[in-house]
């Protein structure tokens, strides 16, 4: 067969004179896309309403190809995603053939208008579906715009997979054409495994070496880039006989996991016996693992309060009478911590347990047990099979006083939140955080929602502070701590889409909830970093509703106030109109200036989420002065971790 | 602030408090000293209570330092160089 490079001397295989053939041979098609173009114009100066094309309507009905060889590698992979239940891909315009062919598998493909905010969206569809999701770049501009997002979900360990396009390996080095990079080196430290893909032949196999490390162990990004020659318009082969090691996932990868020793169970229960105040912190291994039936039994036959952390929240409800993840002020009182699935690990005194606390860790890979906190128990083992384990050996125990303690301690919680919202309501010509927070929260889970329905994607920075105290978790999933660890700012929007699909597509443990709006929170400087998402929202008709908390200043302001030559740095112009933003991308918007416009907002936003499918941004106006605790009491305020207010772990 | 974290001290001594966060009076007492602007926490033991009184001081500093984080983080960033982040 002649391939269309043979006579270039371009190293991307256009030469002057294949260009001529093809154009000669497209120029009747574009004359009549043009034609039509100007037969169908309107009227100069009329209105034009937002609108979306009829193709948005078509995809649910669109018939999906069936895979056959010959295929391009592109294809081959594709496929083999689909037989791993990836669960949906996150992209811009670019890295054509594999989404083409991901698209073509039927996974559901989500185009945007960052790629950064599509990575950050398909991270956060994880975080709350426990599924894994895809993003996309091209090369160059395209992969490297996603590098914050990929760094974000390494640091949360999102099994999240990567894929960009790069060029072709006949071109490396020269420079021909643009977007040329190495991309594997810019995503040192911030993967669990990368590769790139240069043989078609080969594409099978490193499909089953992604999924092999996307679904195995402690969870991570992957990143693969494909050359034109492993997946590109180079990359066709004639059957299933030219592809190495084409094997079903069940060969090329097992779903066993690790058992507990029953010495180190034995040795457990010993300890908890021991104890008078025992925690289980209960982080994203847990829900990776989907062990969050176990963890109840365990918890309830051992009478041990929990408190979660993680990059999601829920798997042990906060409606629990043992969650101490509102119980803050019980912490310090810990003197055993069993550290379970917790994999982004604190230092010693993070978790400010009490100074003789002893530590049980439990943990998959026992390259990780004693880093940071020397322990006193390490238990390897696949967290669910721990749990299991754990429920079965332990004899039925009581903690009365201590489990009376946490209770105590999530009543002054409570209290304190209270205190804080009164003092807020005393601002009358502006929205302060704690009047955004409670009034979400009673809007969400003490009004006519069924309190475990609406999944919260939670970010800003200053109000995040706020919110997380109030913002609960009644099952899995159903909070996606949005600067966990890592601490970016601005994916909120991104993450919005994110939780959005999975409600939308009803993935994991959002399944009951399928269809249901989600909320979003973030700060007016978060909101400028992934705002065109509203119209990624719009045009899905993914109804998110997204409070922007803009107090005019980056949450840092309150620190340089007082220099004159340094302060300008952490200001924006005042009472800008994020809702209109909104508004001009086909969403809604509120502008909300004092608190008592605040709840009505909501309602407001939730009905057109509701009967309309749109999305909605409600524009909180606050002043940057609320983060003073002098002049505003209480002003910006700190966390106690584990628990709601967790995000550094 | 300085008033506040008085009165959270004093509050390290009622009686409402569980015994293992609480400093038992006759035990052991806790005060701050303020010289200038520079603030110690003391802790005098009775008896030979050492090993009640070394617990409960590392323990105050601990709860302190998370108090201080929670109310007063903008102290923190300032005066401890604690990130901003």
């Amino acid at each position: 067969m002649k391939k269309k490079h043979e006579t270039s001397s371009n190293p991307e295989g256009l030469s002057r004179r294949g260009f001529m053939r093809a154009a000669a041979a497209g120029a009747g098609t574009t004359a009549g896309v043009f034609a039509t173009g100007a037969a169908t114009g309107s009227v100069e100066g009329a209105e034009r309403p937002i609108q979306r094309p009829s193709n948005f309507e078509q995809i649910a009905g669109a018939a999906i190809p069936e895979f056959t060889f010959p295929a391009k590698g592109s294809d081959v992979f594709a496929k083999a995603c689909k037989e791993e239940g990836l669960a949906a891909l996150f992209c811009c315009p670019g890295n054509y053939h594999i989404v083409t062919s991901i698209a073509n598998q039927g996974i559901p493909t989500y185009g945007g208008r960052l790629e950064g905010p599509m990575c950050s969206a398909a991270d956060a569809f994880v975080r709350v579906t426990g599924e894994v999701a895809a993003a996309s770049g091209t090369e160059g501009p395209g992969f490297t715009n996603m590098i914050c997002a990929i760094a974000a979900a390494n640091a949360c360990r999102t099994p999240l997979l990567v894929v960009a396009s790069n060029m072709s390996l006949r071109g490396d080095d020269t420079e021909s054409n643009i977007q040329r990079g190495y991309q594997q080196p810019m995503t040192e430290g911030i993967k669990k495994y990368g590769k790139r893909v240069v043989d078609n032949k080969r594409v099978h196999e490193y499909a089953g070496y992604a999924f092999r490390m996307l679904k195995s162990g402690v969870p991570g990004p992957v990143h693969l880039d494909f050359t034109n020659e492993s997946a590109g318009r180079e990359s066709m082969l004639e059957s299933e006989m030219d592809i190495d090691c084409y094997f079903d996932k069940s060969k090329y990868r097992t779903d066993s996991k690790p058992y507990p020793d029953p010495k180190d169970v034995a040795k457990a229960i010993e300890m908890i016996k021991q104890a008078q105040r025992p925690l289980i912190v209960a982080s994203m291994g847990v829900f990776y693992s989907k062990a969050w039936e176990e963890l109840r039994l365990f918890a309830e036959k051992a009478d041990i309060p929990v408190a979660d952390s993680g990059p999601m929240r829920g798997h042990f409800s906060d409606g629990h009478r043992l969650s101490a993840s509102t119980a803050p002020g019980a912490i310090y009182s810990v003197d055993l911590a069993i550290l379970i699935g917790q994999y982004c690990m604190p230092t010693l005194g993070e978790y400010p347990f009490d100074v003789d606390c002893k530590y049980i860790r439990i943990d998959p890979r026992a390259e990780d047990v004693g880093r940071n906190i020397p322990i006193d128990l390490g238990i390897i083992a696949n967290e669910k099979n721990a749990l299991e384990a754990l429920a079965e050996a332990i004899p039925p125990m009581k903690h009365d006083a201590w489990v009376a303690e946490v209770a105590a301690a999530r009543d002054a919680f409570e209290k304190e939140n209270d205190e804080h919202y009164k003092i807020g309501l005393g601002y009358t010509d502006a929205v302060h955080p704690a009047v955004i927070a409670t009034e979400l929260s009673n809007f969400l889970y003490r009004g006519d929602l069924p309190q475990e329905q609406t999944t919260v994607a939670s970010g800003g920075f200053g109000i995040g502070k706020y919110t997380r105290r109030r913002l609960r978790a009644y099952r899995p999933g159903q909070i996606c701590n949005g600067a966990y660890q890592y601490g970016s700012i601005g994916p909120d929007v991104g993450y919005a889409f994110g939780c959005g699909v999975a409600m939308h597509l009803g993935a994991g443990p959002q399944a009951p909830y399928k269809g249901s709006p989600v909320v979003a929170i973030t700060g007016d400087a978060g909101f400028a970093y992934s705002g065109m998402e509203i119209e990624t929202m719009a045009k899905y008709r993914i109804p998110a509703i997204v409070i922007v908390y803009n107090n005019n200043a980056w949450g840092t302001w309150s620190g340089y106030a007082s220099n004159p030559l340094a302060a300008h740095v952490h200001l924006f112009q005042e009472n800008l109109r994020y809702d209109k933003i909104s508004e001009a991308l086909g969403g809604h918007g509120e502008y909300v200036t004092a608190p008592d416009q605040f709840t009505p907002a909501l309602k407001r936003c939730w009905e057109i989420a509701v009967n309309e499918r749109r999305p909605s941004v409600i524009n909180c106006q606050a002043k940057k002065e609320f983060w003073i605790a002098r002049d505003f009491p209480p002003g910006m305020l700190g966390q106690v971790e584990p628990g709601c207010m967790s995000y550094n772990h | 602030m300085y008033t506040k974290l008085v009165a959270y001290l004093e509050g390290r001594s009622e009686d409402g408090l569980p015994p293992h966060r609480r400093v038992d009076p006759r035990n052991a007492t806790v005060t701050f000293e303020n010289r200038r602007g520079s603030v110690s926490l003391v802790l005098v033991v009775k008896g030979n209570r050492y090993t009640y009184g070394v617990t409960k001081l590392l323990n105050l500093t601990n709860e302190i330092l998370g108090y201080l984080y929670i109310n007063f983080l903008p102290y923190l960033w300032e005066e401890f160089d604690v990130s901003r982040e």
